[in-house]
């Protein structure tokens, strides 16, 4: 078996940083913490834009999801239907090298939570695929009115 | 522990661009940055990607930080800036103050009755001891509030072709006698009302600002301190100099009173420390700031010379000073600061397009005030003035114009920019001509004026004095030649630049004259503070060439020849209006003709002379003295005036112009 050189195996040893996750918090290397594989980066990037209003951010008014007008929006049956196709659609639009497997959107009552909190938010249950490394995850997005 | 990483940035290498202005190009090239610079520190350029927020935040920090300057460059250029503020500060260091008003100006009658009285050959004519005399500013007003000032005074007891006096009969008693005359005369308004501000000034301040309340002031008329100290409005602080009228009288003015009464003032320099400048805020707000409060001498009238220009100056070791022409005695010192006294602002307020007002709208009297007093009078005569005074009575026949609002941005701009180009001081010949024409009246009438900018005089002296100048071009200095037969002339320096200026000034008549030595005294101080540092002036009487008219022209059948006659004659009046005549104009003996022609009825114009009309061919009459050889100067048609500047004028209009139809 051939050897491989020292060179190349310590550079294949040393993870690369990717990206910064969140929350944004000092790290162990440089100033944040970040990430070293795709699939958290691409978690966190999903968390990131579905905790990102459409408008919020300077000079990328286009950059968010939609997801927090439903807030709004009256307590029907299709709240729930719209906050998918949004989410679905918002993913697709900013993060294209996923692919959403499933998205479930649940309201929840204040049965369900703890004592003290809010009444009724909207749990986002978003399961993905990295088209690159075929890994598979899920992340939970709640909306509720104290994080408008 | 924190770790150091060690970079370095190959010249070459990567482009770092310090050109970007926007959010996208910022953002590009920090991404492309951290790609070349931090390939195995960051790599997820997403945008979603919460890394990708910072480089968005130092972006858009990059973006506003271009903006701002951009603007701030922007707001530096007087044509693109456009916050009024800027403009306004732009404009003044241009040279240009905006007014936030500009009042409407015009003309009044002004009416009062007059008791009658006989004159030595037993006519009845007004009794001039009840002729009102009104001092200027007064108040009068339209209905509907906008007010406006006199710009002169009015005094109903003199009567000339420049200020004339119309008298009709007001009241005759049972027996047909007249008993009242009713008196009218003109005089020039401004909109405008006097308002009176007084500011209690405590510890002394530099720069002191004082805001006047209203967003209409037109003009500040004085301001004085409790010590009845005069402050004076100047351009800029560190302008100590700022001309002041002195009345021209006996005790004042000597030799130079002899023509007080057509130049009532003397032009002359004060020195003051005692100033301010007049500066109007983006609201339209009138500000007045005073001086530094470094200096405090006497207020002192000076003439100009080389020990004021020279020696005089504070700063004389500094031998780059520059002399500004138009101020050259200036120093760093900005003037006094008022400091534990109570300043006293007497300033007008008004203006606006509400002051165009239409004909005979303003017709009502709101303050006045005449110099007629009742000393010595008996209770009649004092009763009989009040009631004369109760009679005054103003209205307009002309609407006056004029009046505007605040300037806009644009108008301040333009009028900025030709304030600069003017430099408020005269360098061509056209900026002399206007300069000698702007003299305010006050100071004399100029009628006409030439300027040459080449000196053909032989004249050697090199100081300020006034002689004559016969028809050889020989000058004499005499300071007290008066008489019309000669050239007044007044040499500022021997100067190889110097300009001659020739002019002449109207009499009582209206007539052309020769400008007498107070007229030239004050036109001299007048231009000293325009004019270019090393341009002398010769001021010299023009030449007069009086002129008569006589034509012969047949008329059609149909016409009254007489009427014909008569509308010639206006015609070639018209002609001959001495408003129309300038120094070295030409007579188009073809338009005479045709003006004659074009009147109806004229069938053919038979002939037509022009003659020279001189004391000898009048057989002494009052005419100018110059003879002047009108058939060879006529060439084609045309009757060229003579090189050396002459005007022709038809003196005796309603004499002077003959005709006669066949």
């Amino acid at each position: 078996m051939a050897k491989i050189p020292t060179t190349l195996q310590s550079k294949a040893l040393i993870a690369k940083p990717i990206g910064i996750v969140l929350p944004i918090q000092n790290g162990n290397s440089g100033f944040f913490n970040q990430s070293y594989d795709t699939l958290t980066q691409v978690k966190n990037n999903i968390i990131n834009l579905l905790n990102t209003r459409q408008g919020e951010r300077r000079f990328q008014p286009t950059f968010g999801t939609r997801l927090w007008n439903l807030v709004f929006e009256q307590n029907q049956d299709t709240l729930k239907e719209q906050a998918v196709n949004i989410v679905s659609e918002d993913i697709a639009s900013w993060i294209p090298n996923v692919t959403v497997n499933d998205i479930t959107a649940n309201l929840l009552t204040n049965t369900q939570i703890a004592s003290n909190a809010d009444i009724y938010m909207l749990q986002i249950a978003v399961t993905f695929t990295v088209n690159l490394t075929k890994q598979t995850d899920t992340v939970l997005v709640t909306i509720k009115n104290t994080t408008m | 522990m924190a770790t150091t990483i060690q970079k370095s940035f190959q010249p070459g290498s990567k482009e770092v661009r310090y050109l970007n202005k926007d959010f996208s190009s910022f953002r590009e090239n920090l991404i492309n940055f951290a790609k070349y610079y931090y390939p195995s520190t960051y790599a997820d350029f997403n945008d979603a990607a919460p890394g990708m927020m910072f480089i968005d935040m130092a972006s858009y920090v990059g973006d506003v930080l271009s903006y701002y300057t951009d603007y701030t460059f922007k707001e530096g250029l007087l044509y693109n800036t456009t916050e009024r503020k800027n403009i306004i500060a732009l404009a003044k260091y241009l040279g240009y103050t905006t007014s936030p008003a500009k009042g409407a100006t015009g003309t009044i009658d002004v009416y009062q009755i007059c008791p009658s009285t006989t004159d030595s050959n037993g006519n009845y004519v007004p009794d001039n001891n009840y002729a009102l005399s009104l001092q200027e500013n007064m108040q009068v007003s339209n209905n509907v509030g906008s007010s406006f000032l006199t710009s002169t005074s009015l005094d109903f007891s003199v009567n000339t072709a420049l200020s004339p006096l119309t008298s009709s009969v007001y009241q005759r008693d049972s027996t047909g006698v007249p008993t009242f005359f009713l008196l009218q005369k003109n005089v020039n308004i401004r909109a405008g009302r006097l308002v009176t501000k007084t500011f209690t000034i405590g510890d002394m301040q530099s720069y002191l600002d004082l805001y006047l309340d209203e967003d209409n002031v037109l003009e500040i008329i004085n301001v004085t301190d409790a010590d009845n100290n005069v402050w004076h409005q100047v351009d800029f602080l560190s302008q100590e100099m700022v001309l002041t009228d002195i009345p021209n009288t006996d005790s004042n003015q000597g030799i130079l009173s002899l023509y007080q009464g057509t130049v009532p003032y003397i032009l002359d320099y004060l020195k003051t420390s005692r100033r301010f400048t007049v500066n109007v805020d983006e609201n339209n707000r009138t500000f007045l700031e005073f001086g530094a409060g470094t200096d405090g001498f006497a207020d002192e009238i000076i003439n100009l010379s080389s020990q004021q220009v020279g020696v005089g100056l504070s700063n004389l070791n500094n031998l780059n000073l520059s002399l500004d022409p138009s101020n050259f005695l200036k120093n760093d010192t900005y003037g006094l600061a008022p400091s534990n006294t109570t300043l006293t602002v007497t300033y007008t307020v008004g203006g606006g397009f509400e002051s165009n007002s239409p004909s005979n709208s303003i017709i009502n009297i709101d303050s006045s005030t005449t110099n007629n007093t009742l000393d010595g009078l008996t209770p009649e005569q004092s009763a009989l003035l009040n009631t004369v005074k109760t009679s005054l009575k103003v209205n307009n026949s002309v609407a006056t114009v004029g009046g505007a609002g605040p300037e806009s941005n644009d108008m301040i701009r333009q009028n900025a920019i030709a304030a600069f180009a003017a430099q408020n001081r005269i360098v061509t010949q056209d900026d002399y001509l206007a300069r000698v024409y702007a003299l305010p009246a006050k100071y004399g009438s100029i009628a006409k004026a030439q300027i040459i900018t080449y000196n053909s005089l032989d004249v050697n002296q090199n100081q300020i004095l006034t002689g004559t100048v016969d028809t050889n071009n020989v000058a004499t200095v005499d300071n007290a030649n008066t008489q019309n037969y000669f050239r007044k002339i007044a040499f500022d320096r021997s100067n190889p630049f110097s300009v001659n200026l020739y002019m002449l000034s109207f009499d009582e008549n209206g007539n052309l004259t020769q400008a007498n030595e107070a007229l030239v005294t004050n036109l001299l101080t007048y231009l000293r503070r325009y004019r270019m540092l090393t341009d002398g002036i010769n001021v010299i009487d023009g030449y007069i060439i009086n002129i008569g008219v006589e034509f012969v022209i047949t008329a059609f059948k149909g016409y009254n020849k007489k009427d014909v006659l008569s509308n010639c004659i206006t015609a070639v009046q018209n002609f001959f209006a001495i408003d129309k005549w300038e120094f070295s104009q030409a007579i188009n003996l073809s338009a005479l003709k045709l003006e004659i022609a074009k009147v109806d009825g004229v069938q053919t114009v038979v002939s037509l002379d022009i003659i020279n009309k001189t004391p000898l061919t009048t057989n002494g009459g009052n005419y100018s003295p110059v003879e002047y050889d009108m058939a060879a100067a006529t060439q084609n048609d045309m009757i060229y005036p003579s090189l050396d500047p002459s005007i022709f004028e038809v003196k005796y209009p309603n004499t002077d112009i003959q005709g006669t139809v066949m």
